[in-house]
């Protein structure tokens, strides 16, 4: 039981139709441990999705590898270890909240499901509580992302994949979001890795923050939060958390150029 | 309950209100201007003379109307299913989108009065040729939006379940089949009608039975009253089919955008 994310040398271009290459991931290499939560910090375009893309095995790399808990990419979707959360709640609108988490269990049924969840559960984990025959339509924007939060988690997966979950959330909701996506992973500790282009955000619930250069032809700068575990709101307000942010801040702004 | 009633009432009227209005005028206009021009009603009769001429054999009218929307129908239901089927064929792969894509087009092209007579002699004077006919028409609309609306399908979702190792199986089932429900409707809308002229083209050119054969016969005797009233009737189907269309549209996109305003109003 090691649900590391392990990643080796991996490079991705795209080659647009007039046969320009645009390098986005130039040899990327790290490794995130067992239950660690990293966030991955960086301008829009500096190639974020495509990582994640490439690490749940939805694009190959071009060149190098991506071990979960062991495993190839294929493997670990076949063995449906891996929750996949995105900016845009992506709920199916024609289906009820309760089963839009249960989406994911219906699917690969081969997997058995005993250690998953149960969906009311999860609804009553994310305060959804007399909502579970709503529709997507009928919800708000934090509901709804709640729900995509929820559906995430219904296979009790080993790694979580959130691709700027809270991006599009107004700042009340979003606060209130951090301490709940804390206090929900705290039971199952999955390995998480959370991609945002928030500083802030990305101290309040890292471990560990990545912060991605602009251009492939840059190195990957690593931020430590050496906050302990147990975050709160009072620490919002440290010297140490603000020192770490402007550090996070900084390093964006120097890979930048 | 009371206040249900007169909401229920209410509603009626916002669907029902507009076309009667506008129904009643052309009605109205149409039947003064043949009055005061004083033309021959074998060139063209009031609204009165072919409401008299279709309540006077209303038997024999509601017969052929039934003939004509049970052809619209079945070759509908034909038509679409062949179209759907053909749609989730062409989705599994953009080879077979684009290898079978010139052949419903073809069908498409093909003018139903050139091939009307044709099938006739293929297929005889039955229900079959006219069942094949309604069916051509309704294919190529159907067939086109309904592998628009699964190609419409959110690539989060499919990605989602992409990462989950869901079958392709499993990703048309849970997430672009429906996808396309609100596409398949619009062409319902569009091919319904079609149909119906489908019918009535193919009964021209075969059997006694339908509205096309009234037609064609008060056509050969000059009796106007009743090509009008057979007209007439194609309206009201016509009318009645596209709201049931619209009837399940409602029930069934209650999730749709195209569905907001009228779940504002009801
Ligand atoms: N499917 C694609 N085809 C071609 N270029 C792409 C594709 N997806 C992304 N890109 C390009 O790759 C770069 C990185 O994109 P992306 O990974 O989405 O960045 P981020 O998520 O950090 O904003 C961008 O310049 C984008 O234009
Ligand atoms: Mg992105």
């Amino acid at each position: 039981m090691n649900n590391r994310i392990e990643v080796y040398n991996v490079s991705k271009s795209y080659v647009s139709k007039n046969g320009v290459e645009n390098k986005v991931l130039n040899s990327v290499n790290f490794v995130i441990k067992h239950s660690e939560f990293v966030s991955i910090v960086g301008p829009s375009g500096c190639g974020k999705t495509t990582l994640l893309k490439i690490i749940s095995g939805l694009l190959p790399p071009d060149s190098g590898t991506v071990v979960i808990d062991g495993d190839s990419p294929e493997i670990s979707q076949s063995k449906k270890h891996i929750g996949y959360m995105f900016q845009d709640p992506a709920l199916i609108p024609w289906r009820t909240v309760y089963d839009n988490i249960r989406l994911p269990t219906e699917v690969n049924k081969a997997i058995t499901d005993e250690h998953y969840r149960t969906i009311e559960e999860l609804i009553s984990l994310v305060g959804l509580n007399g909502f579970e025959y709503h529709y997507p339509y009928q919800l708000s924007g934090g509901m709804r992302q709640r729900v995509s939060l929820a559906r995430a988690l219904s296979i009790n997966p080993k790694v979580l994949l959130m691709d700027e979950p809270f991006g599009s959330l107004d700042e009340i909701t979003r606060e209130t979001m951090h301490y709940e996506l804390l206090e929900l992973l705290d039971k199952t500790k999955p390995t998480v890795l959370f991609v945002t282009h928030n500083s802030t955000e990305a101290v309040l619930l890292s471990d560990r923050v990545f912060v991605m250069p602009k251009s492939a032809a840059g190195a990957m700068k690593i931020v430590n939060v050496n906050l302990g575990r147990t975050r709160s709101e009072k620490m919002e307000s440290s010297v140490l958390f603000n020192q770490l942010v402007n550090q996070v801040r900084s390093s964006y702004k120097c890979v930048k150029t | 309950m009371r206040e249900d009633l007169i909401n229920r009432a209410k509603q009626s009227l916002y669907w029902i209100g507009p076309p009667v209005v506008v129904f009643a005028l052309v009605f109205a206009l149409w039947e003064i201007s043949v009055r005061v021009s004083e033309i021959e009603p074998y060139l063209l009769p009031p609204p009165s003379r072919i409401i008299i001429e279709v309540v006077t054999n209303i038997s024999e009218y509601c017969l052929n109307t039934l003939v004509t929307m049970g052809e619209a129908i079945g070759g509908f239901i034909l038509g679409a299913a062949v179209a759907i089927i053909g749609a989730t064929v062409m989705y599994q792969s953009r080879f077979l989108e684009r290898g079978l894509l010139p052949l419903a087009i073809l069908i498409k092209v093909t003018p139903i009065i050139a091939i009307a007579p044709l099938f006739v002699i293929w297929f005889g004077f039955g229900l079959l040729p006219k069942l094949l006919i309604a069916a051509i028409i309704t294919f190529f609309p159907v067939l086109v939006n309904c592998l628009a609306g699964m190609r419409a399908t959110s690539s989060d979702i499919t990605d989602l379940l992409k990462s989950l190792n869901a079958s392709k199986f499993e990703i048309m089932i849970k997430a672009s089949f429906p996808n396309s429900y609100p596409y398949l409707l619009s062409s319902f809308k569009i091919a319904i009608p079609l149909a119906v002229i489908g019918a009535v083209v193919a009964e021209w050119f075969s059997g006694d039975r339908g509205l096309g054969s009234m037609i064609i016969r008060a056509n050969n005797n000059l009796d106007m009253p009743q090509l009008f009233g057979a007209v007439f009737m194609l309206a009201l189907m016509g009318i009645l089919l596209t709201t049931l269309v619209l009837y399940i549209e409602k029930k069934l996109l209650f999730w749709h955008d195209s569905q907001k305003v009228e779940n504002d109003i009801g």
